[in-house]
């Protein structure tokens, strides 16, 4: 039993339950729809304002939103009791970390879409030559959120107030993830350059992180 | 000046609290222990 | 000089509580010597602060603030990498002890963190004009409470002493990994702070840099102390917890 075709089964059997039942794409997208209709109406109207703030708005929309999905990773798992089945693999369980945060990648990285295409309608963004740069700070994005959303959300399964713990634990941990997106995002816009630095420590940062979700899985699935 | 007093007043009352925290919680625990030994 | 021996106490206090926590119980006792060392500094510390370092020009006599600000540093950070050190090695031997010191170094590094917190904006209020600013240093230590009291809760909404401890060192190494990145985003977005720059590299008179020296150390000793308690404590508490479901 190789580790990659583990990794590969839980990422399909994911992809294949958002995609079927499409509760938590669902959820996600009218989720992201409400709470930029909802900034939209609450931000100065002016042009220069809304491009001022549009960048960390959309992330932040991200993040809120990349929750709602996040905590939702393991559900299917823990309703049906199937931790144990996943718990048993025989590889690696970092494989099955792998799998898990695909589709949860996959996922964010259509809200992300999504999230742009709103923007763009109700606050008016125009991306223009920034779009590949903004494009590229979204897929960093997604991958992070992705990685770090599913280590913590299996380590909190089970845990008591899991809907206060899930963003306490989340949201100081992903900050960086924010910072570069939106300054990334911020600067495409502007027309301003982007640092070849910026670049190389949000990868890193993801990196780094997958790395981490790898090597804790084995420890974090052992009940 | 009261700034500054405040600034060591603080720091010295936050300390103290753990630590008496820290003393009562062992007084707790060693009490708890010769309950159940 | 003084950097060597503010140096040689972080070693020190390393050394001792990573031989405490191997037999917390057994070897607490050693702590009332670390806890005579600081009852002794302390008065030299603030004797120092109060008659020996000189009065600084522009900022007056806030500037003695700075005397109980900095040595906080030490303690707020030394903490966290006790909880990543101690959950890196709970998870690889499963001894209880590992546990016991990254749990002490949370609650303890809490606390300092919070004392920077407080007593930061204390000093920032006269001497800014501000109470708070968004520069890389101050939000990296306010993230860093975050991630602590994120810890403290995991630990404590955890069902299970096994899930919890493995779960919280698990976190413990996802947050010691943010931190350095959190800082290097926060100093990107806002460019320029507005921070006092290091003394260190500015140069700091003989007499402000000693007292500096002595506080770092004060504090890194009843860090120790506290932590040391802390261990036992947790190891109490765990026994008590062990002979109650022996006996149920």
């Amino acid at each position: 039993m190789n580790g990659a075709r583990v990794a590969l089964e839980v990422f399909r059997k994911d992809l294949r339950l958002d995609l079927r039942s499409r509760d938590r794409l669902g959820h996600m997208a009218m989720f992201a729809l409400l709470v930029v209709a909802l900034l939209s109406i609450v931000i100065p109207a002016s042009k220069p304002e809304r491009a001022a703030w549009s960048p960390a708005l959309l992330w932040v929309v991200m993040l809120f939103t990349s929750l709602l999905g996040l905590a939702r990773s393991f559900q299917s798992e823990t309703e049906e009791g199937a931790i144990a089945l996943l718990v048993q693999v025989p590889v690696d369980r970092g494989w099955v970390f792998f799998g898990k945060s695909l589709a949860s990648f996959v996922a964010l990285f259509g809200v992300v879409l999504w999230a742009a295409v709103l923007f763009t309608v109700f606050l008016d963004v125009d991306w223009g030559t920034g779009s590949w740069a903004c494009a590229g700070a979204g897929l960093l994005g997604a991958i992070g959120l992705a990685a770090v959303g599913t280590l913590l959300s299996a380590l909190s399964i089970g845990v008591r107030f899991r809907e206060f713990l899930l963003p306490v634990l989340f949201f100081p941990v992903v900050l960086p993830i924010l910072v570069f997106a939106s300054q990334i995002t911020a600067d495409a816009l502007a027309g301003r350059e982007i640092a070849k630095l910026s670049w190389a420590v949000f990868l890193l940062y993801d990196w780094i992180f997958v790395l981490v979700g790898y090597f804790a899985f084995d420890y974090v699935l052992e009940d | 000046m009261p700034w500054v007093i405040a600034a060591y007043a603080v720091t010295g009352a936050v300390l103290l609290a753990y630590t008496l925290y820290l003393h009562a919680a062992r007084s707790a625990a060693l009490r708890d222990q010769q309950r159940h030994s | 000089m003084v950097s060597a021996v503010v140096m040689l106490s972080v070693v020190g206090a390393l050394a001792w509580l990573l031989w405490v926590s191997r037999d917390v119980e057994r070897r607490i006792g050693s702590a009332r010597w670390v806890g005579a060392l600081a009852l002794v500094l302390i008065p030299i510390w603030l004797w120092l602060v109060a008659y020996y370092a000189p009065l600084e020009e522009i900022q007056g006599i806030f500037q003695k603030i700075f005397y109980v600000h900095i040595p906080a540093i030490i303690p707020t950070y030394f903490g966290f990498i006790l909880t990543a050190l101690g959950g890196i090695q709970y998870l690889r031997t499963r001894q209880e002890r590992w546990d016991q010191l990254a749990v002490s170094g949370a609650e303890v590094g809490v606390v300092f963190c919070t004392l920077m917190l407080v007593v930061g904006p204390i000093w920032a209020k006269p001497v800014w004009g501000l109470w708070w600013v968004w520069d890389a240093r101050l939000t990296t230590t306010l993230i860093l409470w975050f991630i602590y009291v994120a810890y403290l809760f995991l630990r404590s909404f955890a069902f299970g002493s096994d899930t919890a401890r493995t779960y919280t060192a698990v976190y413990g190494i996802v947050g010691v990994s943010a931190i350095p990145f959190v800082y290097y985003a926060v100093d990107l977005a806002h460019g320029a702070a507005m921070h006092p720059a290091n003394p260190a590299k500015e140069g700091l008179p003989p007499e402000m840099g000693q007292t500096v020296g002595v506080g770092m150390v004060t504090f890194i000793w009843i860090f120790a102390w506290l932590v040391a308690k802390r261990c036992e404590l947790g190891s109490l508490q765990a026994r008590v917890l062990a002979s109650r479901m022996g006996a149920a």
